[in-house]
């Protein structure tokens, strides 16, 4: 049971293990020849995670048969914050140890312990979305962070016109509007408009992480149903986000 | 026997006339003739009311006033010890003090839940320590025993927290000392006296550590409160100083220390029970010369009866030459305890008031003496009542289960409505309001003031103790004519009636179906029959369908001897317990001592003759057991109790619970709060609700939604393999968790058919074993169980999500309900309490203009005492983690399903 496999830009790869730590305290990663798997719900299983890296988004990789790796993402995230500019970083594992190597100007290496952690089969989320939009990650982590000034809850809107991010509370109301004119919309599709209220704590943990792993989100959700938020990592592979709708 | 010619100083004599007691009964007279005020240990076996208290109590204070020390009574039920207390408050004109100990509701303690303590002492001495109630007052320890049965609170403090918390003391102790004291002096001016061994705060680099007050030295600093806020204060002098008097101690459940001294410095106790009083506190306890027993039949009782019998075990090995009293009913085998207790054993069948015993058939009662009396021409149950009423006495009626209580005494209610006069009416309605008053749930309260409006009530252990304190005065009083009730009533309190009704001489017992009533129960029952002032004799009467009932009746009950009491304490869950025990307070120190402390129990007294093998075996059998779970090491014949057993011993659990907690924590990092709840509900502490064929299927389903957060590992491990194994667990379980979730009383009476009174103890309950699961995962330094239990545990405490306890924790007179409704309105914090405007506040539903004013006074001072606002914080993060079933912490009444639901749904 071991692997070891190369991420050439040791930042990107930061990125994307604290995207996930905003939520997830402990995961499992899965190994396999094909690629890195992780799926995960958050403690309070409101929010999933569902990291997909094919091999080919590696720049070296070598995996014989599947390993699941348990790891605690706050250590790992204090590792890998050590990163800087154009490192690599390899992950390794042998002996029950993890060994992560931060090469650089120097090579740093870094061992962790494996931990146990239950195995709780997810399954595969297939939920039938009515709208979904793909735009700008930033756009759509300023239209948070305004709501986020106004409200704990956010409302996404999906008419035949437009998308709207909107938030209201006894301080005001907010809307960010995104027509199909707008720069910032790249796809919009809808096949039934949909309205849906999430938590602004995760979304905004969410969204501001990720956005700096792409560039683009695409967003999927339908009326009183779970959002699916994408992004696509440019070296290949994808993040996926499902969050539970707030029902007022 | 005259009670002018009573071997008594004349004082204690005049305080007997003035009760209006000139003659002694009989039994009483035998008491005395057998030596009990020469200090003879006396087995008192005799009916309810022939007067046993007064035996006792004579020579409590003849041993008192002659020197002998101090006497202990112990009661079995707490209501009972109030009673006695008040009764023997007479005695403090004669300069003897008289003080109560009862573990409270707050008080984890249950040594104490099971056993009331009451303590006569002697007097004078002046303890400083701080209390409070909304103000620091600084008082002596002589005017805190005065002040013992109103509610005061000490200052205490939350280590971990750092933060000043109030809490109601459950035991309060005062004993000679002579020796030194150590008077530590502070920075600002001000001292504190303690004795070299008593423990007390320091700060040691960052933490805050126990020191021995001899250990303490010139420099070091130790934390303090002023003005309700914790400082440092350096120690500027350490002096030892001889001292001879008295000094005090008390418990603070939950927190284990309390502020003292002028200085106002921490000082830790030991939380303690009596038990460790026996170890610790040999000075005061030595002093102890007389102990009463009541009710020593208790002995019999599967649940309490081996801690009463290990704690007289204990008492008698610990305390040579004590005079021991005990009192009972009428038992089968009395010589058999007297002879376990060096005791002379006094049988005697008189009552103050003569006892007609009789078997209802047809239309007639047939009486023992052979006299028959004929009743109206009614059908049950209302011939039984008619002619009783008529001339003026009251009827009690003992029926098998809960719901026929309730629904006789609802049959009966408009037939008795009939048979009663204006004045009565008028006198019953004020009873009527009173209890619609003291009810939570108000479908019951409804239910309840209906029938008293009618002159009737039942009574059972579903009800809430201010329910049925408020039934049992009126029918003291008179005023309520009838009373139907369960058999718990016949083994608590002393509620007498001209006319005893054993309606059912069968009762429902889970698992075995129904079972006949033993003779004991049934005289019990029948004792209740005639009140000394009020009526010439007393009718018992049970009911019998044909005539060969009646005549099994006759035989099997009113002409039987009451069966022989029996030790329960060879059951596993005793023994282990116990045994636990017995080590970790240092009764035993080889597996030798073990066996020496159980051979002095009543249980090895009965069977002694039989089979001293099988004993042994069953000793070593659980030794093993504890050895193989960690609480004691064993180490060829010494036996060591560690750290984790000494814990097990203090928290008072079942060792098995204390496994099961632990198997449930240690195998995952964390939990549901439904996980935790089924985890407790797990143990043999608690009693599991039953589920009914209707309700299996719900509780099922619920079961495989939930499947995937409850700890069914843990469950298989301990034998709940089967599902209808692990639905009564969960339906415990979720019981607690609808309340904490805020679900209405009403609802969860409703939901769960369970009284208010079950809730109660359910919730009670909850809290304890959460406590004990909280601790044992701190012991553990399993952090994140620890945080997560603490917050549980205080919402099971106040029945509120997490985001309440900001408020119900803080404010007097804020509940869940109230709590709910600020919330809702904007006031979720002291703070937004403190600055709201008071027509603001008195907007909110349940809160008028006096609450308002009141609330805001506090949270206002709270605010400026600086005292919550930190531990909110720390739980809103704690509980995050424990929150894994529906998330979102503060925010969680929104969230219905999780993420899971709606994918499962999805994918369906």
């Amino acid at each position: 049971m071991s692997f070891r496999f190369v991420f050439s830009d040791a930042r990107e790869w930061r990125y994307i293990i604290e995207s996930i730590a905003a939520l997830i305290e402990e995961a499992t990663f899965v190994v396999t020849p094909e690629g890195v798997k992780l799926r995960a719900l958050d403690p309070s299983r409101v929010a999933m995670v569902d990291l997909e890296l094919p091999s080919t988004a590696f720049e070296e990789y070598s995996c014989e048969a599947e390993t699941r790796v348990g790891v605690n993402f706050d250590d790992m995230k204090k590792i890998l914050k050590r990163c800087k500019k154009d490192d690599k970083v390899e992950y390794e594992v042998a002996g029950g140890k993890l060994k992560i190597k931060i090469i650089g100007k120097a090579t740093r290496s870094f061992v962790l312990p494996l931990i146990d952690i239950g195995a709780e089969t997810l399954p595969t989320p297939r939920v039938a979305f009515t709208a979904r939009v793909k735009l700008l990650s930033d756009a759509v982590e300023e239209a948070i962070r305004d709501a986020e000034v106004i409200a704990d809850t956010v409302k996404l809107e999906a008419s035949e016109e437009m998308f709207a991010i909107k938030a209201m509370s006894d301080k005001g109301d907010l809307e960010v509007q995104f027509g199909r004119e707008s720069g910032s919309l790249i796809e919009y599709e809808v096949t039934e408009p949909a309205v849906a209220s999430y938590s602004l704590e995760y979304m905004g943990d969410i969204v501001k992480k990720s956005a700096k792993i792409a560039d683009l989100v695409t967003i999927e959700f339908a009326t009183n149903k779970p959002v699916a938020l994408t992004f696509e990592i440019p070296l290949g592979g994808r993040l996926v986000y499902y969050l539970a709708p707030r029902m007022e | 026997m005259r009670v002018d010619d009573l071997p008594l100083p004349p004082k204690v004599i005049e305080v007997v006339r003035r009760r209006g007691i000139e003659e002694l009964y009989p039994p009483q007279e035998e008491a005395i003739r057998a030596g009990v005020l020469e200090r003879r240990n006396i087995l008192l076996s005799t009916p309810t009311a022939s007067g046993k208290t007064l035996v006792a109590e004579l020579a409590m204070v003849k041993n008192v006033l002659e020197g002998y020390g101090k006497a202990i009574y112990l009661t079995p039920l707490r209501a009972l010890a109030t009673e006695k207390f008040e009764e023997f408050r007479v005695w403090e004109e004669l300069g003897i003090r008289v003080a109560i100990s009862t573990g409270d509701y707050d008080s984890r303690d249950a040594w104490l839940r099971n056993y009331d303590i009451i303590v006569t002492s002697l007097p004078e001495d002046e303890v400083t320590v701080v209390i409070s109630r909304g103000e620091l007052i600084h008082t002596t320890f002589r005017e805190l025993l005065n002040r013992v049965d109103d509610l005061f609170h000490v200052l205490s403090v939350d280590v971990e927290n750092l933060q000043v918390v109030e809490a109601i003391p459950s035991l309060l102790i005062r004993y000679p000392y002579s020796g030194p004291v150590i008077e530590l002096e502070f920075c600002n001016g001000r001292s504190v006296r303690v004795t070299p061994n008593h423990s007390i705060y320091v700060f040691d680099r960052n933490e805050v550590k126990l020191y021995e007050a001899q250990y303490v030295k010139r420099g070091m600093k130790v934390p303090a409160v002023q003005d309700g806020v914790l400082k440092s204060l350096e120690v500027k002098r350490v002096s030892w100083i001889n001292y001879r008097g008295y000094v005090c101690d008390f418990s603070v459940p939950g927190y284990e220390n309390f502020i003292a001294g002028d200085a106002c410095v921490l000082c830790h106790n030991t939380y303690e029970k009596l038990d460790s009083l026996i170890r610790h506190r040999a000075p005061w306890l030595s002093d102890v010369g007389t102990v009463v027993i009541d009710e020593i039949h208790m002995i019999s009782e599967v649940k309490r009866g081996p801690t009463l019998e290990m704690l007289i075990t204990k008492l008698r090995k610990r305390l040579r030459g004590i005079q021991l009293i005990a009192l009972s009913a009428t038992i089968g085998n009395p010589e058999e305890i007297a002879s376990w207790l060096g005791a002379t054993p006094i049988v005697n069948t008189w009552r103050p008031t003569p006892l007609k015993e009789g078997v209802y058939v047809d239309g007639t009662v047939e009486f023992s003496d052979g006299t028959i009396k004929k009743l109206s021409p009614e059908p049950l149950p209302y011939s039984l009542v008619r002619d009783c009423l008529l001339e003026g006495g009251q009827v009690l009626i003992f029926v098998s289960t809960r719901q026929r209580a309730v629904q006789l005494a609802e049959k009966l209610s408009d037939y008795v409505r009939k048979l009663l006069d204006s004045d009565d009416l008028g006198r019953l309605s004020s009873v009527a309001e009173e209890i619609y008053q003291v009810s939570e749930a108000s479908r019951i309260g409804e239910q309840l003031a209906k029938l008293i409006q009618c002159g009737v009530s039942y009574h059972h252990a579903g009800l809430s103790h201010a329910q049925r304190r408020v039934i049992e005065r009126a029918f003291r009083s008179r005023v309520l004519k009838v009373v139907v009730a369960t058999p718990t009533l016949a083994a608590g309190v002393n509620l007498p009636a001209r006319r005893v009704v054993v309606y059912d001489y069968r009762r429902y017992e889970p698992g075995r179906g129904y079972v006949p009533i033993t003779i004991m129960e049934y005289k019990q029952m029948a004792g209740r029959a005639g009140r000394p002032q009020f009526d010439e004799y007393g009718e018992a009467i049970l009911i019998a369908r044909c005539l060969e009932e009646k005549r099994y009746l006759m035989e099997r009950y009113i002409l039987a001897n009451p069966e022989p009491i029996t030790s329960k304490l060879a059951t596993e869950s005793s023994l282990r317990t116990h045994v636990l025990a017995t080590i970790a307070e240092g009764f035993a120190k080889t597996i030798g001592d073990v066996e020496e402390v159980l051979k002095l129990t009543f249980y090895f007294h009965q069977q002694k003759l039989v089979s001293d093998f099988g004993f042994k075996a069953l000793m070593r059998s659980t030794l093993t057991y504890l050895e193989s779970r960690g609480f004691i090491s064993v180490n060829g014949d010494e036996v060591k109790v560690t750290n984790l057993g000494a814990r097990v011993c203090e928290l008072y659990i079942d060792p098995e619970t204390a496994s099961i907690i632990l198997s449930g924590l240690r195998s995952r990092k964390q939990l549901s709060e439904l996980g935790y709840l089924y985890l407790i509900a797990l143990t043999p502490d608690i009693p599991r609700l039953y589920v009914r064929r209707s309700e299996v299927e719900k509780y099922v389903e619920l079961l495989e939604k939930y499947r995937s957060v409850l700890p069914l590992d843990v469950s298989e491990q301990y034998g709940f393999v089967d599902v209808e194994d692990q639905v009564p667990v969960l339906k415990t379980a979720y019981l607690l968790y609808r309340w904490i979730n805020e679900a209405s009383e009403d609802e969860i009476v409703e939901e769960f058919d369970v009284g208010s009174g079950d809730l109660r103890s359910y919730v009670e309950l909850g809290e304890w074993l959460l406590y004990s699961a909280h601790s044992l995962a701190k012991l553990l330094g399993l952090k994140q169980h620890a945080g997560a239990l603490n917050v549980l545990m205080r919402r099971v405490k106040y029945g509120v999500r997490a985001e309440l306890l900001e408020l119900v924790e803080n404010l007097e007179g804020v509940g869940r309900v109230r709590a709910r409704y600020l919330y809702r309105y904007g006031f979720k914090t002291l703070r937004d309490i403190a600055e709201a405007p008071l027509e603001k506040l008195m907007k909110v539903p349940t809160i008028g203009p006096t609450l308002a004013r009141r609330i805001k006074e506090q949270a206002s001072e709270l605010l400026k005492r600086g005292v919550t606002e930190v531990s909110y914080h720390r739980e809103k993060r704690s509980s995050l983690g424990g929150e894994v079933l529906e998330g979102y912490g503060r925010k969680v009444d929104k969230v219905r399903k999780t993420l899971l639901d709606y994918l499962r749904e999805s994918n369906e």
